[in-house]
Formats: structure tokens, C-alpha cells, sequence
């Protein structure tokens, strides 16, 4: 086992490596950093611009610089707000993990939870409903489900009730600024319901499936002719099994969570790494896309790594030299 | 067609897309088998087919959505550009304008059926490119593994490292900051934008989505590849002299079929749902000159709270139609791919 993680840590090296040269090729060729300072600018501020930024070096040269620096932790400054890019950065990324770890664990309950009960009762009037639901989940584009709930939760509700317990925006109300109250609670909901939607579909469905498969092997049948309670056997033995899979998918969604709210962040206006991203790339600051894009791909590389590795300890019958 | 079907516990029970026993299925093709002369693969699939409702429902739901579409004449007398001068800006519904009207008085309506034409040709289009692309791949690196299998898959584990939106986002921007590449061999004069379509074009989204939109069939059609060379009647085949190229063409691919329409499907509504996605970023087709779902649901986000008949036009318009799509997908794969039912989400 040990073995197996020393050598997939290590196949990270390489995948990171050319990761970090397709992204560094992809973003100098798709921004234009001299569009910041303004239309007006002359062809010799161009030039003085670009030598202080070093982009008269060769592309080569540019990597490895900007490769050195990174590598040591040194994230640069923005090419906008003359500003180091790291505080800002991790701003955003804490406030996308707290959206995105509470949507995480809606979606992983919610899904579980109606996945073993349609396996259970397969072919249920719970059943088909879920499934049939499942669909709509999947087929409903996020962006239009924020903005639906804005339009219902909020807004309508404002008209039908005169209040409303939620916020279309932000993170806080004007004036406040806690991140563990019931003010942050009533701004998080609407955005972390509209992240869940899409996964408790395929959560749904991958836990139904997963049960149905584990229902049919012939231990639990064994566990029932031992006399164990149904209730005994569907949770201590058909669920933990089946949930093998399930876990290796949410530890890869978890990866996918800091580069994977563009969306619902940029509806619900959360200033999130969604938002940072969208806004950089916008003005071209490639001095901030460039941290953003490796500390997404770390994350979803890392990850993965997690769930590999977790699939192995907990299914030995996967277990790789 | 006009004999009556066996009843069976399936077509009881059988509700809601849920997908019904498998047995069932097959014991209605073998006793039908049995009873008159043989029924060809395609016939049985047709059958199964025709027992998913609700995909057949989509199907025609479909086949309504598109002829309005793409015949938006009868429905509007309004193009989408064209302004009503004589209406009123962000009117509600009325006889003139079934949907109302938007902020420079043009007829929703005509809006949602034109830009839809938008969605469904980007849907088709990269599911058929896709599909021909990733099952030519996927077949070739499942038959010959080696060298471009594990190409093939290091290339698609290195761009799941990136969330798909994020490249797509990024490129773009590619053909207006670069229309020469540097790169290129100096021979080659073709500028960029005429190979990929110039910034907020439909081609543009088109060829971005095809580009990465194969990797998941070739990685579908590459297993099953996998699994079904060794078998036996791809042994008989060799054995009777059949060359690599005909083993793959006439034995292999056509028994993928099935996952392959399947996938189809997916990539339609995935294509759709990502192209409005796009557009609704403000990073798909350029919203001044034609409309799409998404392009409409951006403009009219901000007037949620005082024209909300704007954004529910195409965000329903949207969703039905990818309902409409993955329904269809999942009645092929009860017809097409039998097998598979047991054990399916």
C-alpha cells in the first residue's frame, strides 16, 4: 500500500509539470496585459510596460521565471492593483470552500439518503419519483435554477409575505461581517441549494445503483438467513459496501469544488474563486489568473490522489502492488 | 405491429423512466421469438423503445420544439431583431406578443424559437463530431492499445485537471489575441479564425466543445473495445482472413452501437446546457447580432425582480428541451443496450 501511494505521489511531479506549461501557454496567449492600462496608451509606454513586466523575454524564459517563483510559494503581483496576489486569493478561496464544503455535505446526505431508500424500495412510488426527478436535476442548466430561486424565495416571497429569511447576494448583510452566524447561514443557503441540485441527482442515482449491486451478492442473503435484522443488514452490511464508490466520488468532487462554483458564484454575486476568475481573466490580468489556475489544478490533482488512494483502503480487493 | 404484446409484470410496474426488469424484455423477445418468424435486433429495440413513455413522449416533444424552432414562422410574426414600434418595452404576455416584449421591444417569442436554432445546431453538431472523432479514437486505442491508448489517456487525465468551463472560457479568447500563431510553420497563412470561427461565434463554441467533448466517447467506445476483442467471433474473423481495418468497422464498431447513440444523446444535452452556460458567462455567442438561450437568460438576469417573464421564457425553453434529450437518451439505452439495465442508475 505504502508503495503504491509513494509511486502515485510521485506520477503527480510529471502531471503537474505539464499542467503548469499548458496553462502558462494557454493564458499569456489569451490575455493582453497592455489592454489594462487604457486605449490611449502610447507604442513607447508599450514597450517600457512590457520590459518592466519582463514580456520582451522569450516565452521560455518567461515559464521558468514565473516557474521559480511559484514553486517557491511567491504568487506574484497583480498587474492591476500593483498588489501581492496571495491575500486576495486566499480570501476568496476560504469563502468558496465554505460555500462549496456546506453545498458538499446537503448534496452528500440528501443524495445517500434517497439513493438506499429508492434501492430498498425498488420500483416504489418513491422510486420512480426519484428517478423521474433525477432527470430534472440533471437537466436544469444552474445558473437558471439560481436565478429561479432568487426570483421565488426571495423576491416573490418578499411580495407574498412581506419578508423574506434570504439574501440574493453577497455574503453578509452591509455592517456585518461573522462567518459562523445565522446572518452568513440565510446568505449561504440559496447558492449552496443550487450547487446541490445537479449532485444530489448523480448522487441519487450512483447510491441507488450501488445498493442494488451489493442487495444481490450472495452475503446479504447469508446475513439474512443468520437471522440479523433487516434494518441490521441493510445498514451495517449492504450500506457501508455500497458506499465504497459513492466515497471515492465525493473525495473527487471535494478537489472540484474550489475551481467549480464559477456559476452559482457569479449569480449569487459570492466573492469567491469563481468571481476572481471571471474578473481577472476579464480585465487580462494574467499575473492573477495564472495562481488561480495552479492552485485549482493542485487541488483536483491532490484529490484525486485522495480518492485513489482511499479506494484502495477501503476496498482491499482493489489494493495495487 | 398490430398483434397485441404479452402483458408482463414490467409493463405493470413499468412507470416513470425507472427502467423495468430486464428479464421482461427479454422473455417477451424470446417468446415472441418463438411464436412467429425471427425479429430483427432493430425491431426488438424499436420495441423496447415504444415501452419507455416518457422517451417516447420526449421524442415527439422534441421533434415539436425543433420544427418550431427552426419554422419560427408559425408561431411569431417577428424576427429577432425586428422591434415592435408600436408596443411597449418589457411588456407581459399579450395576443401580439405570446411572451411579452424585452427592453428594446422586440417579441420574446421570436427570440427564444431563433436562438434556439443556436442550441440545437451546437448540440447536434458537437455530438456528431464527437461522436465520429471519439469512437474512431477510442476504437483505434482499445484495438491496438500501446502507444496511443496510454497517449490517449494521459492527454484526457491531464485536461480533467482543469474544470472544462475554465479552458473553454479561456479559449475563446484565443483566435482574436492570436490570429497567426507563432508556432505555425510560416507556409501555413490560414489565421486561426477561419479554422475555429472568430470571437462569439457559433462555430467558435462549436469547435471549443467538439475539441474536448470526444475524450469522454473515445473512453467509452475504448472499453468496450477492450472487452469485446477477445472475443470468440473476433477470433472466427481473423481466422477467415479479415484485416484489422474490416475487424473494426464491420465486427467492432457495430456492436457499440449502443453506448455510442447513447452517449450521443448526453453530448447533445450537454452541449446545449454548456453553450448556454457560455453565453450566459457573456463568453459564448455575441448576444447583438443572434440570440441564444443563454445570451437571453444573461441580458435579462438583472430584471429578475421587475420582468421576470424574461428570464422564464428561454430558461424553461432550456430546460425542457435538455429534459426532453436525457429522457430520449434513456430510452435508447433500454432499447439499444439491454443488457446494461440491471445494473444502471
Amino acid at each position: 500500500m505504502l508503495r503504491y501511494v509513494i509511486r502515485r505521489l510521485l506520477w503527480t511531479i510529471p502531471i503537474l509539470f505539464i499542467t503548469s506549461i499548458l496553462v502558462f501557454v494557454a493564458i499569456k496567449a489569451t490575455t493582453n496585459p497592455a489592454a489594462l492600462r487604457g486605449p490611449g496608451i502610447s507604442s513607447d509606454d508599450v514597450l517600457r510596460y512590457k520590459q518592466q513586466l519582463g514580456l520582451d523575454k522569450s516565452g521560455t524564459e518567461q515559464y521558468l521565471i514565473w516557474l521559480k517563483h511559484i514553486v517557491r510559494g511567491d504568487l506574484g503581483i497583480s498587474l492591476e492593483t500593483r498588489q501581492a496576489v496571495w491575500p486576495d486569493l486566499q480570501t476568496a478561496m476560504w469563502n468558496t470552500i465554505r460555500l462549496g464544503l456546506f453545498a458538499w455535505i446537503i448534496t452528500i446526505m440528501v443524495g445517500v439518503t434517497i439513493g438506499v431508500v429508492s434501492a430498498v424500495k425498488q420500483y416504489s412510488w418513491f422510486d420512480n419519483a426519484s428517478t423521474g426527478t433525477s432527470f430534472v436535476g440533471l437537466s436544469v442548466p444552474p445558473f437558471f435554477f439560481g436565478l429561479v430561486l432568487q426570483l421565488v424565495l426571495v423576491l416573490k416571497f418578499q411580495d407574498w409575505f412581506g419578508a423574506t429569511p434570504f439574501y440574493t447576494s453577497q455574503m453578509n448583510s452591509p455592517g456585518q461581517s461573522c462567518s459562523l452566524c445565522i446572518d452568513r447561514f440565510r446568505h449561504m443557503v440559496l447558492p449552496a441549494l443550487t450547487i446541490a441540485v445537479q449532485g444530489i441527482a448523480i448522487y441519487s442515482r450512483l447510491m441507488r445503483a450501488s445498493m442494488l449491486d451489493v442487495m444481490s451478492s450472495d452475503y446479504m442473503r447469508t446475513a439474512r438467513a443468520k437471522g440479523i435484522s433487516e434494518r441490521r443488514v441493510i445498514v451495517r452490511h449492504a450500506m457501508r459496501n455500497a458506499l465504497i464508490p459513492v466515497t471515492t466520488f465525493a473525495a473527487l468532487d471535494v478537489g472540484a469544488i474550489i475551481g467549480g462554483l464559477i456559476v452559482t458564484e457569479q449569480v449569487f454575486q459570492w466573492p469567491g474563486m469563481g468571481l476572481y476568475f471571471l474578473n481577472s481573466f476579464s480585465d487580462g490580468d494574467y499575473a492573477r489568473v495564472l495562481p488561480w489556475m495552479m492552485i485549482v489544478v493542485v487541488s483536483v490533482v491532490l484529490f484525486n490522489l485522495i480518492a485513489d488512494i482511499l479506494y484502495g483502503v477501503l476496498d482491499p480487493r482493489i489494493r495495487v502492488g | 405491429m398490430a398483434r397485441t404484446e404479452l402483458p408482463t409484470s414490467g409493463e405493470v410496474e413499468g412507470a416513470a423512466g425507472s427502467g423495468e426488469p430486464g428479464e421482461s424484455a427479454d422473455a417477451i423477445a424470446i417468446a415472441e421469438g418463438l411464436t412467429a418468424k425471427p425479429l430483427s435486433p432493430s425491431l426488438l429495440a424499436w420495441r423496447r423503445f415504444r415501452r419507455h413513455r416518457l422517451a417516447m413522449v420526449s421524442a415527439v416533444a422534441l421533434l415539436l420544439i425543433a420544427l418550431f424552432v427552426f419554422v419560427p414562422g408559425l408561431l411569431t410574426n417577428f424576427d429577432q431583431n425586428q422591434r415592435d414600434t408600436a408596443g411597449t418595452r418589457n411588456d407581459g404576455p399579450s395576443w401580439a406578443h405570446p411572451l411579452g416584449t424585452d427592453d428594446l421591444r422586440r417579441d420574446v417569442l421570436a427570440r427564444v424559437l431563433i436562438g434556439g436554432q443556436v442550441s440545437l445546431k451546437v448540440g447536434i453538431a458537437v455530438a456528431l463530431i464527437s461522436i465520429v472523432v471519439g469512437a474512431l479514437v477510442g476504437a483505434f486505442a482499445g484495438y491496438r492499445g500501446g502507444l496511443v491508448d496510454s497517449a490517449m489517456m494521459r492527454v484526457t487525465d491531464l485536461f480533467l485537471a482543469i474544470p472544462l468551463l475554465v479552458i473553454l472560457i479561456v479559449l475563446t479568447n484565443l483566435p482574436a489575441r492570436h490570429p497567426r500563431p507563432k508556432l505555425w510553420p510560416t507556409d501555413i497563412r490560414v489565421p486561426l479564425e477561419t479554422l475555429m470561427g472568430s470571437k462569439g461565434s457559433v462555430r467558435l463554441i462549436v469547435t471549443l466543445l467538439a475539441l474536448f467533448f470526444w475524450m469522454q466517447t473515445a473512453r467509452i467506445v475504448r472499453g468496450v473495445i477492450l472487452s469485446l476483442k477477445e472475443k470468440e467471433f473476433v477470433e472466427a474473423a481473423r481466422a477467415l482472413g479479415a484485416s484489422d481495418t474490416r475487424i473494426l468497422l464491420r465486427h467492432l464498431l457495430p456492436n457499440c452501437i449502443g453506448p455510442i447513440v447513447v452517449n450521443m444523446t448526453l453530448s447533445v444535452a450537454a452541449a446545449i446546457l454548456t453553450e448556454s452556460t457560455l453565453s450566459f458567462l457573456g463568453y459564448g455567442v455575441q448576444s447583438a447580432t443572434q440570440a441564444t438561450w443563454g445570451n437571453l437568460l444573461s441580458a435579462a438576469k438583472g430584471q429578475l425582480a421587475i420582468h421576470a417573464h424574461l428570464v422564464l421564457a428561454p430558461g424553461i425553453t432550456v430546460v425542457l428541451t435538455v429534459l426532453c434529450v436525457n429522457y430520449l437518451g434513456d430510452g435508447l439505452r433500454d432499447a439499444l443496450d439491454p443488457k446494461q439495465q440491471r445494473t444502471r442508475a
